[in-house]
């Protein structure tokens, strides 16, 4: 799997990763673009249950209690909770994204798996919630 | 192999019987900068029709797309285009039927509409901006500033699961609130940053605990400095307690004109 690599420009603060990685690929593209419906065949297999599956929010109680989970975590005393080392930053960001992205993280690895060739495996999850679309703002008319 | 530019007549004469359109770009598109990104623009051929042309590939259509290197590839050879100059980025998975169909059926039917929207988004880039929270830090603040989020979080810490449920719930009730005003209070200082020096935006549904905003900015060449400089100024303001990052230059998958 692609690393995006997270250079930092200039000393900044600001993270440029590159936009190679896998999940930034699906959130940036999946549903977006031309489409010309009467005359280009769009052949977006499994793509559809993905997009849905992206939009399900988890349940609020299940939410409060993650919130709870990770306030009660906390380790207020020894670290003081600010200016944290970059280290434990890194290892946190990422031990929490991988609780709470699980529907999307799932579906996405479903979608795409971990082998080029196993295009057929799709994730067969449905969604209830189905009807919630991005929002959208359109260009100004120029 | 270098990258093959096609004209309608060749591709009359392109048997494949299925071809992939990652985009529309000028027929004098600079097409060549796709050999040197990883090797991806060997397959990829430009169909052009007059000014516009398209960039197909040929695939099976058979084998089901969706797969990492067709996600990969659709984001690469679009944004690579669009570091050069416009283009329309097609939905991932278009798929005509013969490369004669690429012309007949999408190049020459609508060959001023695409003409017209190269112009459009000449000179304009997309960059998405991601904030998320450091969460520990956001939870702890929220700890000592709220006596009955800390009175709960001593109340629950030493007890079971099944015996402080209710008040874990409240607990985590109250937390996601407080995340939530804080949310709200660092999306708009996010916006009046960067709006200014965009032509257009677009907030992005976000979930995830510690997720900030998800924003889509559409920004000129012109805009362009400023936009980084002010995506750098908030990164810095935000530093412990959010984590920003600015992905792009990439093509306009938000800002793609309405057909």
């Amino acid at each position: 799997m692609t690393v995006s690599s997270h250079s930092r420009q200039g000393g900044g603060y600001l993270d440029r990763p590159a936009p190679s990685g896998l999940a930034d690929v699906i959130e940036v593209i999946l549903d977006k673009g031309l489409v010309i419906d009467a005359y280009v065949r769009v052949s977006l297999v499994g793509i559809e249950l993905l997009t849905i599956d992206a939009r399900i929010v988890i349940a609020s109680v299940d939410t409060y209690l993650r919130f709870a989970e990770a306030t009660n975590r906390l380790d207020l005393y020894e670290k003081g909770g600010k200016d944290l080392p970059e280290l434990v930053e890194g290892m946190t960001e990422s031990g929490a994204r991988g609780k709470t992205s699980g529907v999307l993280g799932a579906a996405k690895n479903a979608l795409t798996g971990d082998d080029d060739d196993q295009g057929s495996r799709r994730p067969a999850r449905k969604s209830t919630s189905s009807s919630s679309s991005r929002p959208r703002r359109r260009q100004e008319s120029e | 192999m270098s990258m093959a530019t096609i004209t309608t007549e060749e591709a009359a004469e392109m048997t494949d019987s299925a071809f992939y359109v990652y985009g529309i770009v000028p027929a004098d598109a600079a097409v060549d900068v796709l050999d040197a990104s990883d090797g991806m623009g060997s397959e990829i051929r430009l169909v052009t029709d007059g000014p516009v042309g398209a960039l197909v590939e040929s695939i099976d259509p058979e084998r089901p797309l969706g797969r990492r290197r067709d996600l990969v590839a659709h984001s690469t050879v679009l944004n690579t285009m669009a570091a050069h100059g416009p283009v329309l980025p097609m939905r991932f998975g278009s798929v005509v039927a013969g490369g004669a169909a690429v012309v007949d059926e999408l190049l020459a039917p609508q060959r001023d509409h695409f003409a017209a929207l190269l112009e459009q988004v000449a000179g304009r880039l997309q960059f998405n901006v991601r904030a998320r929270y450091v969460l520990d830090t956001v939870l702890a603040e929220i700890v000592r500033s709220e006596p009955e989020v800390a009175e709960l979080r001593r109340r629950t810490a030493d007890l079971p699961e099944d015996a402080s449920h209710y008040d874990r719930i409240r607990l985590g009730e109250l937390v996601a609130r407080a995340v939530d005003v804080r949310r709200e209070a660092h999306t708009r200082r996010l916006l009046e940053g960067l709006v200014p020096h965009a032509a257009d935006y677009l907030v992005r549904e976000v979930s995830g605990m510690d997720n900030v905003a998800e924003v889509s900015f559409l920004v000129t060449e012109e805009q362009r400095a400023d936009f980084e400089q002010a995506a750098e100024v908030l990164a810095e303001e935000w530093e412990g307690t959010a984590r920003v990052s600015l992905v792009g230059p990439m093509a306009l998958y938000d800002f793609v004109p309405e057909q």
